[in-house]
């Protein structure tokens, strides 16, 4: 057996020259697949952090009917056990509650319609990185009148309404109970998260003022986390039950869209990924070919002698074997350093950022994935080897006095 | 496809009704009917040169069920103000209607908000009435194109359209009226697209400081979202033509709150 691989690997030796162009095509070609797989899902890892971390968390816990129609009524009863269940999970790195309403905000002779949302501050600058863009002021500290409210508003929706920190900002809009909702803020901070459309709509109060102004009691809307990574959220949705009618949904239930859009470029990608195993494969078949064909005489000596087929089988596949595992390890290993030192360092789109859902996004890490970097050089290299049967099977059906003849 | 199946049962009740309409028709064509005079009732309905009245507001939802009473004076059709005078912690909560601007008063706050002519159709406080329903900021006789239907005997019905220059979100209000009282029995409003989204009924006629006027009118939106709401207005006291300052309609005097 040992004779048989060792004996492939030097028959490789036998054409230097070819055997070196074969296995730097596929390296070349192992190196583009880990290279372009692994930009492409660094883009989705990009992407989905950006688009849970900003706002939305990697995971949100509400109750089942208000992600498709939002009511003030669907709420989290009784919030404080799950944050605490979420929590205690070693893959959750913070966790907030929210109130979420809609209603009119007033200063002066001018009124327009946002979206007010209660948070906890302190919390909530764990979990979204958007409580974090404060430009001026603070996110829901100290007022300068003692018995005002606090209020957090997009620098949008401050210019729209003309108001700036210390000013005075009237909120109306429908309580729980049905009853006015009516109360008087105290502007305390300005945020700019760089997504006009939050930052024209957006407004911050303290949870607990919300759920008085709502008369909400300890009820919230969502209880939102921050994860260690978007891909250990089905791990914790394992791990972390919550009582019916509340649900867990990770962020692909949450922004299904974000999700859809990476799987469909995904698929795109995979015909890219079809094409450059099939050439690399058809490589290794052409090389041993040519390396058959060329040692026609020698495989009739070897089966005059009475070699036994299964043992030239296995010399040709063995050689084809040593081909693929050199070349396509010889790409991988380098695509996955340049991956891995890109990962660190980030590759920047200064000239075109390209917007997604609202956020640009002008820098993408690179990033080795078990599929890009094992799997698919795995099918590579299997492929080959089974490129390598078809000449390895001519070689050994060939009929010893016919190829002897060729001398 | 939700609507197929009502699309076909409309289609099928129309075929069924059409030789009622044609007999109905026939009979109510007879009576001459002064179409602008009907649309100009509708709009005074409730108003005079001034009026004063007392209501109560019942607004039903599957989630809450709660009445407010309040108070209305116009003057013209320019001038509206209301005043909520319970329950408790609303009172004091009062809308101002001048000409074409808009406010609340807000006694918990102290504050006075305006409501932007974007808002005229969205809802008053809550219930499944619209700003504009409440100080009647359009006006039936001079924003609509009118288009008198066929009706049931006994009732006259037309089609309003609004003219082009109405802000109004409504496509098209079916009304009709009762034709020996000459008073509005039922209104339906239908969306941009076609669909029915609200319905109002009028009744309990009743003659209130010297005419009669329905003194219940009740709101049923018709849309998934509102399903189970419900707003009840009911008059309890009503007059007409009463001594009413200008004064009323001030920003100090909304202010004041009471």
């Amino acid at each position: 057996m040992w004779n048989t691989i060792l004996m492939g690997l030097r028959n490789l030796r036998r054409q230097l020259g070819r055997t070196i162009l074969t296995l730097c095509a596929l390296a070349t070609g192992s190196f583009l697949l880990v290279f372009v797989v692994g930009l492409n899902e660094g883009t989705y890892a990009d992407m989905t952090e950006m688009a849970t971390s900003t706002w939305n968390g990697q995971l949100q816990v509400l109750h089942a009917d208000y992600h498709d129609s939002p009511s003030m009524f669907e709420a989290v009863e009784d919030p404080a056990p799950i944050i605490k269940k979420l929590e205690a999970d070693p893959d959750v790195l913070g966790v907030s509650a929210r109130i979420e309403a809609a209603g009119l905000f007033s200063v002066g002779n001018r009124t327009t319609g946002a979206a007010l949302t209660g948070v906890i501050p302190g919390r909530e600058e764990k979990v979204s990185t958007l409580a974090n863009t404060v430009k001026e002021g603070s996110f829901l500290g100290k007022t300068k009148d003692p018995d005002a409210l606090p209020i957090v508003i997009g620098d949008g929706l401050a210019r729209r309404l003309e108001v700036g920190i210390g000013g005075e900002v009237i909120y109306m809009g429908q309580a729980a109970d049905g009853s006015t909702a009516a109360e008087a803020f105290e502007v305390v901070g300005l945020i700019d998260s760089g997504i006009d459309e939050m930052d024209a709509s957006m407004a911050l109060i303290r949870l607990k003022d919300a759920q008085e102004l709502f008369v909400l009691g300890a009820r919230v809307h969502r209880v939102v986390a921050r994860t260690t990574s978007a891909y250990t959220v089905d791990r914790i949705k394992k791990r972390v039950d919550v009582p019916a009618p509340l649900v867990l949904s990770t962020w692909e239930e949450l922004m299904p869209e974000v999700a859809t859009g990476i799987e469909e470029d995904r698929k795109g990608g995979s015909i890219l990924v079809f094409v450059i195993m099939l050439m690399v494969m058809l490589g290794t078949v052409n090389t041993l070919m040519m390396s058959v064909f060329e040692r026609t005489k020698e495989f009739g000596v070897m089966k005059a002698l009475g070699t036994p087929r299964w043992q030239i089988v296995s010399m040709i596949v063995w050689e084809g074997v040593w081909m693929a595992v050199l070349g396509v390890g010889l790409g991988v290993l380098l695509a996955a350093l340049l991956t891995t030192y890109l990962h660190g360092v980030g590759v920047q789109l200064s000239d075109q950022p390209f917007e997604f859902g609202g956020m640009s996004i002008s820098t993408i890490h690179p990033a080795n994935t078990v599929l890009g970097t094992v799997i698919y050089p795995s099918i590579l290299v299997i492929a080959s080897i089974l490129g390598a049967i078809w000449p390895a099977w001519r070689a050994s059906n060939l009929d010893p006095v016919a190829a002897l003849r060729e001398l | 496809m939700r609507y197929a199946k009502q699309l076909i049962a409309l289609a099928l009740m129309a075929a069924i009704a059409t030789p009622m309409v044609a007999i109905a028709q026939e009979k109510t064509i007879e009576k001459k009917v002064d179409i602008n005079a009907l649309s100009k009732k509708l709009d005074e309905l409730y108003r005079s040169e001034s009026s004063k009245a007392v209501m109560t507001m019942q607004i039903v939802t599957p989630n809450y069920e709660r009445t407010l009473e309040m108070e209305m004076t116009t003057k013209g059709s320019e001038n509206t103000l209301i005043r909520i005078l319970s329950p408790r912690k609303e009172k004091g909560i009062s809308t101002l209607k001048r000409g074409n601007e808009m406010w609340n008063y807000l006694p918990k706050v102290k504050k006075v908000v305006r409501v932007p002519p974007s808002m005229m159709m969205s809802s008053w406080m809550g219930s499944d009435v619209t700003n504009d329903d409440l100080v009647r900021d359009s006006s039936w006789d001079e924003d609509y194109t009118v288009k008198q239907v066929p009706a049931k005997a006994g009732e006259f019905c037309f089609d309003y359209t609004p003219k082009e220059s109405a802000a109004v979100t409504w496509s098209r209000v079916h009304t009709c009226f009762d034709a020996k009282l000459e008073l509005p029995k039922l209104q339906e409003f239908y969306d941009e697209k076609g669909r029915k989204v609200r319905q109002m009924t009028f009744d309990r006629y009743r003659k209130v400081d010297g005419r009669v006027i329905p003194t219940r009118i009740s709101v049923t939106p018709l849309s998934e979202d509102k399903k189970g709401n419900k707003t009840v207005m009911t008059y309890k006291a009503m007059s007409f033509d009463v001594e009413v300052p200008d004064e009323t309609f001030s920003m100090a005097n909304l202010r004041r709150g009471k």
